[in-house]
């Protein structure tokens, strides 16, 4: 049975201008060791799926359906104390400007401690060397020096490198990753990427990484989600996905990736927007923008075409 | 400390612009303080001679250069109504001012601080709805009005408050001995309790009239300042790392508002001071407000000169107190010579 487990989600938002149908029935499991991105343009749920796997959610947000399992844990059930202390220690998130998301007026190690100290059940006078541990675990040179530094004396990489080390901390075997290297130079992309990747690797821990770039999840990950306004799309493993996409979003994102070799003018953008969740929806949320669309494609349910047990899409007619 | 001395000497410039303006604003002031002196019988001649005396008959210029060499040596010139050095008289009224203005912020902080912080935990629940009318009304009433009320209603119909005559009922209590001038630290150190009780008693109202007026400014920038700091990045990141709620309001969300709330904390209480001049008539508290108000009234030069020379100077070292407490607070405020 895989560690995370997501069933058939749906989650709303009420706002003042309506019900956002943020999410809708997303299913999507990641495995002891294994790293499965989340891929999509901004809007399309990455976060929310993620958010809500954690339990932090808006208090506007709703789940109206689903199941969300962690270790045999149902999530969802899971009253809000039992919930926090599920977080820092069986799960762990790191986001994105790793500068704004540490605590600038306290001392970086001091904020790792927090968390052992929540979680770890170390007598406090261990806690510093801990801390310590967990920095050089993260490859940070000099970790006595660095836990008595700053956010803001340190360089966006490094920070990133304290998130992760604060994240993982007490091990946990859960952790998302959204969008980590967002705001980073591209060689701290490629550090703080090998960095996340080996650490799933030595701890077996399931990673959910989410992130705009298909290039990026492509690299890093076992299997790929392409997700589009609050629907996923396509699973299948990175090879399967990058080689032979079914779904025409995926291919278009696939086209609007740029590759070494490839220039502006061959990079295309997908047309049209994410449609507004607000109102009434068709059954595929991508029909309006969609270039193969018949108009049956607007009438009947939407259905899960299997091109084989681990390539899943969700369109009628799929690119073969 | 070298950038405390660098602070100070940079106040220097604004220190002798405060010395030249109070100068001649004080002297420009309608009124003769030759004629006041000299009482309504006088004639011309005797005020005229009494001018002379005071050395008012003299060139402007040479009143002011007269003036600042006096200052140089410490002198702050004697106040015609009292007739003390205005040093003196200063010295010995302004521990009753800080006394009241400190109570008063520390009342106006010890509601408006909790009150901001709840008010932000729960935007538009009862307690937010309760704070924002605090905010309006306590911004709303002029502090001399509140005060007539207060004396009013708790001294006039209910008769729980003392006579608002001043700090002390002097017939019934002696002033404790004098160490800091504040009567109920005084009080405490002497461990004189029925004068601590009797001089908190007469505190009580003019401290709240005087507090109720800081309370909407440091409600306001705490519940906003609050807000700001829960809804950031980090305070998510502890969110995410299951630390408890109780640490992640106070050790990571409350202390990222203390920068915001000192600063505020430092114009208040120079605000406090200045109030102090309408409170201290009401109450009959014999503060330097008061001093300044009759100094006025009686164009009493050195006087108002003093007082004025005098607030400058606490502000300068308010705000001192404010940018080192920035320093404790936050890592990243640092001081650039």
């Amino acid at each position: 049975m895989a560690q995370l487990d997501i069933d058939n989600l749906s989650v709303e938002f009420r706002t003042r201008h309506g019900v956002v149908r943020a999410l809708d029935s997303v299913s999507l499991s990641v495995s002891r060791g294994e790293i499965v991105g989340v891929v999509g343009e901004s809007g399309s749920g990455k976060s929310v799926t993620a958010y809500t796997v954690m339990g932090l959610n808006d208090e506007a947000a709703q789940i109206t359906k689903g199941n969300i399992t962690m270790g045999g844990i149902d999530l969802l059930a899971a009253r809000p104390e039992a919930m926090r202390e599920l977080r820092g220690r069986e799960m762990a998130m790191i986001f994105q400007s790793p500068r704004t998301a540490l605590n600038p007026i306290r001392k970086v190690g001091k904020q790792i401690e927090d968390v052992l100290q929540e979680h770890a059940g170390l007598p406090s006078r261990d806690l510093r060397k801990a801390a310590i541990a967990a920095l050089a675990r993260v490859r940070i040179p000099d970790p006595e020096r660095r836990a008595e530094a700053y956010p803001f004396e340190l360089s966006g990489g490094m920070c990133q490198r304290v998130m992760i080390a604060m994240a993982l901390a007490c091990t946990p075997s859960v952790l998302i990753a959204d969008e980590p290297t967002t705001g980073l130079d591209v060689t701290t992309q490629a550090v703080i990427m090998d960095l996340i990747r080996d650490m799933s690797r030595s701890t077996r821990m399931s990673t959910l990484l989410i992130t705009h770039d298909l290039g990026l999840a492509g690299e890093y990950c076992d299997r790929i989600a392409v997700m589009h306004a609050g629907h996923i799309v396509e699973i299948a493993s990175t090879e399967a996905l990058l080689e032979r996409p079914a779904h025409p979003y995926t291919r278009q994102l696939l086209a609007a990736t740029p590759v070494p070799e490839s220039r502006l003018d061959d990079l295309n953008s997908i047309p049209g927007h994410l449609p507004d969740l607000r109102g009434a929806l068709p059954p595929c949320r991508f029909s309006g923008r969609c270039e193969r669309r018949q108009p049956i494609c607007d009438e009947a349910a939407l259905p899960w075409t299997e091109l084989s047990p681990a390539h899943v899409v969700r369109c009628r007619f799929p690119l073969s | 400390m070298a950038f405390v001395w660098k602070r100070l000497l940079g106040t220097i410039p604004s220190l002798i612009g405060v010395v030249v303006l109070t100068f001649f604003i004080s002297h420009a002031l309608p009124g003769d303080p030759a004629a006041y002196f000299a009482g309504p019988a006088a004639n011309a001649a005797s005020i005229e001679n009494i001018r002379a005396t005071l050395g008012l008959d003299r060139p402007l210029p040479v009143q002011f250069l007269h003036y600042v060499i006096d200052l140089a040596q410490g002198n702050l010139g004697r106040s015609l109504t009292t007739g003390q050095p205005v040093l003196t008289d200063l010295i010995e009224r302004l521990p009753a001012s800080l006394e009241l203005s400190s109570f008063a912020l520390l009342f106006a902080i010890s509601i408006a601080i909790p009150m901001g912080v709840w008010a932000a935990t729960r935007i538009n629940g009862s307690v937010d709805h309760a704070c924002r009318a605090v905010v309006t009304v306590s911004a709303a009433f002029p502090t001399f009005f509140v005060g007539l009320l207060f004396v009013y209603v708790f001294y006039f119909l209910l008769g729980w408050a003392p006579q608002p005559l001043g700090r002390l009922n002097e017939i019934a209590f002696s002033p404790p001995p004098h160490v800091t001038g504040a009567y109920t630290i005084d009080a405490l150190i002497a461990g004189d309790w029925p004068v601590l009780r009797a001089s908190l008693a007469q505190l009580i109202l003019p401290a709240i009239s005087l507090g109720l007026f800081a309370l909407a400014p440091i409600a306001r920038i705490t519940r906003a300042a609050m807000l700001e700091a829960l809804g950031s990045d980090f305070i998510r990141t502890a969110r995410a790392s299951g630390l408890p709620a109780r640490k992640i309001l106070m050790t990571y969300a409350f202390r990222n508002v203390l920068l915001p709330v000192s600063s505020v904390l430092g114009m208040v209480f120079s605000f406090l001071l200045g109030s102090n001049v309408l409170i201290e008539q009401v109450f009959g508290w014999q503060g330097v407000g008061a001093y300044a108000v009759s100094a006025v009234i009686a164009s009493d030069y050195a006087a108002v000169q003093g007082f004025v020379l005098m607030m400058a100077m606490l502000y300068v070292l308010l705000n001192l107190a404010v940018d080192i407490f920035a320093t404790l607070v936050d890592p990243r405020v640092r001081f650039e010579g």
